[in-house]
C-alpha cells in the first residue's frame, strides 16, 4: 500500500475529478489566452468587433484564475488532509455535496461567460457577462454569473468544513499531537480564504447580484470594487500558498532530502493567513475617493508580506540543497548539478520559483504607491501576474500534476521527456512573454484593451522597437499555449497508461527540524485568525466608513454598462456631487 | 556527453534571459546591437553548450549520460 489511489481510493476518485475540470477550464482558458495575443500583438485579426475581446478576456481570466486555480488546490487539499492525518474523509457524501456545490457554480458562471459569443439567444435574449475577472461595477454581468460565483464560493467554504472537520475528530483521537504540516497548511490557508471572502460575498449578495436582477436600481462603485480588492488580493494568497504547499512538500521529496524546518513552514503560513487581507487598497492607489493615508497603509502591510515569501525562498532552497548533498552533490554550487533536472515535477517547481523570484520584484514596483503610478493599468501589470500566478501558480501545478497522477490513477507518468519539455516550453515562452509585457508597460501600453495603437500617436521603445516587443509577446503566447498542449497530451496520455506497480512512495518524509522544535503558540489557529480579523477591521473600517458616508451604500447613480466611456459619466457625477477630492 | 540531456535543456532554457535582455544590457553601455545580430549572437551561444555538451571531455571514454 505505497500510492495514495492504494489507500485511499474513494477520495483519489475525487481529486481526479476536481483535476480533470481543472485541466478542462485551463485547456479553455489558454486557448482564449492565444487569441488575444494574437490580436493584441497586430499579427492576426481575430475579433472583427472590439466587444468580443471583452468576452474572450474575461473567458481567460475567469477560467484560469477561478476554475483552473481553485479546482485544482481543492484537489490538493484533499490530498494532503488525508494523507497528514492518515484518515479518508468523514463523509464521502459530504465531499461530493461540496464537488456538487463548484460544478454548478462554474457550470452557471461558465456558461453567462461563453454565452457572450453569440449576440441574441432564442427565448432568453443576450446573455453576457463582459465584466472580467475584476466583475465591479459599473460593469454588469447577467445574474447568472454573480449567482454562479455565489454557489461556487460557497461550495469552497463547504469543501473547508470538510477538512475542519477531518482534522477535529483526528484532534479528538490525538488529543498530544501536533497538527500535521500539510494540514496545518490546509487550515491556515481556509482561515485566510474565509475572512477574504467574506468581502466578494457582500460585493455580490448585497449589490451587484440584486443590481443585475434589477431590485437595485444602482450601486456604489467604488464600494463594490473595494469589496472586489478586499477579496481579490488575498485570492492570490490562495492561489500561491497551494503552490507554497508543493514547494514545501514535494520539492525536498524528489530532491532526494527532507524539509529544511518545519517551524518555518509554520510560521509562513501563518503570516500569509494574518497579512493577505489588509492589502487590498494597494489596488486602488489611483482611485479618487480613498485617502492617501489609507492607502499608505496598504503599501506598509504589502510590503510585510514579502517576509514570507523571502522565508519560503530560504527554506525551500535550503531543503533542495540537502537533498542534492544526499545525492553526492558538493562545493558551494556544484550541488545544484545534483539535482534531478530530468524530473519535470522538480524541473518544473523549481523554475516556478525562479520565475516566481522575478514576479517578487515587479510586484514590488507595483505596491510602492509612488511607483505604481507610472505602471498603474499598463502591460506591465499582466506581465507581473503572468509570472506570479501564471507562472509561480500555474506551473507548479502542472509540474506537481506530474507527481500526483500517477498517485492517483496508479498508472505510470506518460512520457517523462515530453513532461520535461512541456515545462521548460512554459519558462521559454513566460520569458518571452512577461518580458516584453513589463517592457511595453514601461512605454505606457496599456492593458485590458484589444488595440493598443492611436491615430497620429507612436509608443517609442528604448530599446528596439514596439514591434520586437510585439513579436516576443506573440512568440511567448505561443509557445505557451504549445505547452498547454503537450500538458494536456501528457494528462490524457497517462490517464490511458496501463497500470504501474513502479510508482514511488506517497509518504512525504520527515523535516530536518520537525514540529516538535516549534512553539505550541503556533498551532494556535484562534489566536491567528483573531489577529487577521483585528487587522483586517484596522485596515478596512474607516476606508470603507468613508466611502460610504461620501458615495452612500447605493452610490450617486449612473447606468450600467461594460464600456469604459459610462464608468466617466459616474466619475463625472461623482465630482459634480462633490464625492471626489478636489 | 559532459551533462545529461536534460541538463542540456535547462541550461539552454536558462540562455533564454540572457539572450531577451542582451540588447537592453548592451546598450547601457551605448552598444547598440540590431534584432538580426541579438538573435545570430544567441544562437551562437545555444550551439557553443551544445556543442561543448555533446563533445566528449579528455578522457571520458565511458560514453553518454543520458539521465
Amino acid at each position: 500500500m505505497s500510492t495514495y489511489v492504494e489507500r485511499f481510493p474513494a477520495e483519489a476518485k475525487v481529486i481526479r475529478s476536481a483535476f480533470y475540470v481543472s485541466f478542462v477550464s485551463l485547456a479553455i482558458g489558454a486557448l482564449m489566452g492565444l487569441l488575444q495575443t494574437l490580436h493584441r500583438t497586430g499579427m492576426f485579426e481575430v475579433f472583427s468587433e472590439p466587444g468580443t475581446y471583452y468576452t474572450v478576456l474575461t473567458t481567460h481570466g475567469v477560467f484560469l484564475v477561478i476554475a483552473f486555480t481553485i479546482w485544482f488546490l481543492v484537489g490538493v487539499f484533499v490530498w494532503a488532509v488525508t494523507t497528514s492525518l492518515d484518515r479518508g474523509v468523514e463523509s464521502l457524501r459530504f465531499t461530493w455535496s461540496w464537488y456538487g456545490l463548484m460544478s454548478l457554480g462554474t457550470a452557471l458562471a461558465g456558461i453567462a461567460i461563453l454565452a457572450g459569443f453569440v449576440d441574441d439567444w432564442p427565448i432568453v435574449g443576450d446573455v453576457s457577462a463582459d465584466v472580467l475577472f475584476t466583475f465591479y461595477a459599473p460593469l454588469q454581468a447577467h445574474p447568472m454569473f454573480y449567482l454562479g460565483l455565489a454557489i461556487f464560493i460557497v461550495g469552497t467554504w463547504v469543501a473547508g468544513v470538510d477538512w475542519f472537520r477531518s482534522w477535529w475528530v483526528w484532534k479528538q483521537e490525538n488529543p498530544d499531537e501536533r497538527i500535521p504540516l500539510p494540514t496545518f497548511m490546509v487550515l491556515t490557508t481556509m482561515l485566510m480564504w474565509y475572512i477574504a471572502t467574506l468581502g466578494v460575498a457582500v460585493a455580490v449578495l448585497a449589490f451587484l447580484l440584486p443590481w443585475s436582477l434589477g431590485l437595485l436600481e444602482t450601486v456604489n462603485p467604488l464600494l463594490t470594487r473595494t469589496l472586489f480588492w478586499f477579496f481579490g488580493h488575498p485570492v492570490v494568497y490562495f492561489w500561491l500558498m497551494p503552490a507554497y504547499m508543493m514547494w514545501y512538500l514535494l520539492l525536498p521529496k524528489i530532491s532526494g532530502g527532507r524539509l529544511f524546518s518545519d517551524p518555518l513552514a509554520r510560521v509562513v503560513f501563518i503570516l500569509f493567513l494574518i497579512l493577505s487581507v489588509p492589502t487590498g487598497i494597494h489596488h486602488q492607489y489611483l482611485d479618487p475617493g480613498i485617502s492617501e493615508g489609507f492607502k499608505f497603509i496598504a503599501m506598509t502591510n504589502t510590503m510585510f508580506l514579502l517576509l514570507p515569501s523571502l522565508l519560503t525562498a530560504f527554506t525551500v532552497v535550503a531543503s533542495m540543497e540537502h537533498g542534492a548533498r544526499q545525492r553526492g552533490g558538493e562545493g558551494h554550487f556544484g550541488w545544484l548539478k545534483a539535482l534531478p533536472w530530468g524530473n519535470p515535477a522538480f524541473t518544473g517547481m523549481a523554475l516556478a520559483g525562479l520565475m516566481f523570484a522575478a514576479g517578487g520584484f515587479s510586484g514590488m514596483i507595483n505596491a510602492g504607491m509612488n511607483i505604481n503610478y507610472l505602471v498603474h493599468n499598463s502591460f506591465w501589470v499582466p506581465g507581473h501576474f503572468h509570472l506570479t500566478v501564471g507562472t509561480a501558480v500555474a506551473l507548479t501545478f502542472m509540474a506537481s500534476t506530474y507527481w500526483f497522477l500517477p498517485q492517483l490513477t496508479g498508472r505510470k507518468l506518460f512520457s517523462r521527456p515530453l513532461a520535461l519539455v512541456q515545462v521548460v516550453l512554459w519558462f521559454v515562452g513566460m520569458t518571452f512573454m512577461s518580458n516584453a509585457m513589463h517592457r511595453a508597460g514601461l512605454l505606457g501600453i496599456p492593458r485590458r484593451t484589444a488595440e493598443p495603437w492611436y491615430d497620429g500617436f507612436e509608443f517609442e521603445a528604448g530599446v528596439g522597437s514596439v514591434g520586437e516587443l510585439n513579436a516576443q509577446i506573440a512568440l511567448g503566447g505561443t509557445l505557451l499555449t504549445l505547452s498547454v498542449a503537450i500538458f494536456l497530451v501528457v494528462v490524457i496520455g497517462t490517464a490511458l497508461n496501463g497500470k504501474s506497480s513502479e510508482i514511488e512512495t506517497s509518504v512525504i518524509p520527515e523535516p530536518l527540524s520537525g514540529p516538535e522544535d516549534s512553539p505550541l503558540v503556533l498551532d494556535n489557529l484562534k489566536l491567528w485568525t483573531v489577529i487577521a480579523v483585528v487587522l483586517v477591521v484596522l485596515a478596512y473600517t474607516l476606508p470603507l466608513a468613508s466611502i460610504i458616508d461620501r458615495g452612500g451604500l447605493l452610490g450617486p447613480g449612473g447606468r450600467a454598462f461594460p464600456m469604459s466611456l459610462d464608468s466617466l459619466v459616474v466619475l463625472a457625477q461623482l465630482a459634480t456631487e462633490g464625492a471626489l477630492p478636489r | 556527453m559532459r551533462i545529461s540531456r536534460s541538463s542540456l535543456l535547462i541550461l539552454a532554457a536558462f540562455m533564454i534571459p540572457v539572450v531577451v535582455e542582451f540588447r537592453t544590457l548592451l546598450l547601457m553601455f551605448g552598444i547598440d546591437v540590431s534584432i538580426e545580430a541579438a538573435v545570430a549572437a544567441s544562437v551562437a551561444a545555444v550551439a557553443a553548450v551544445t556543442l561543448w555538451a555533446v563533445i566528449p571531455a579528455r578522457g571520458d571514454h565511458d560514453g553518454a549520460e543520458t539521465a
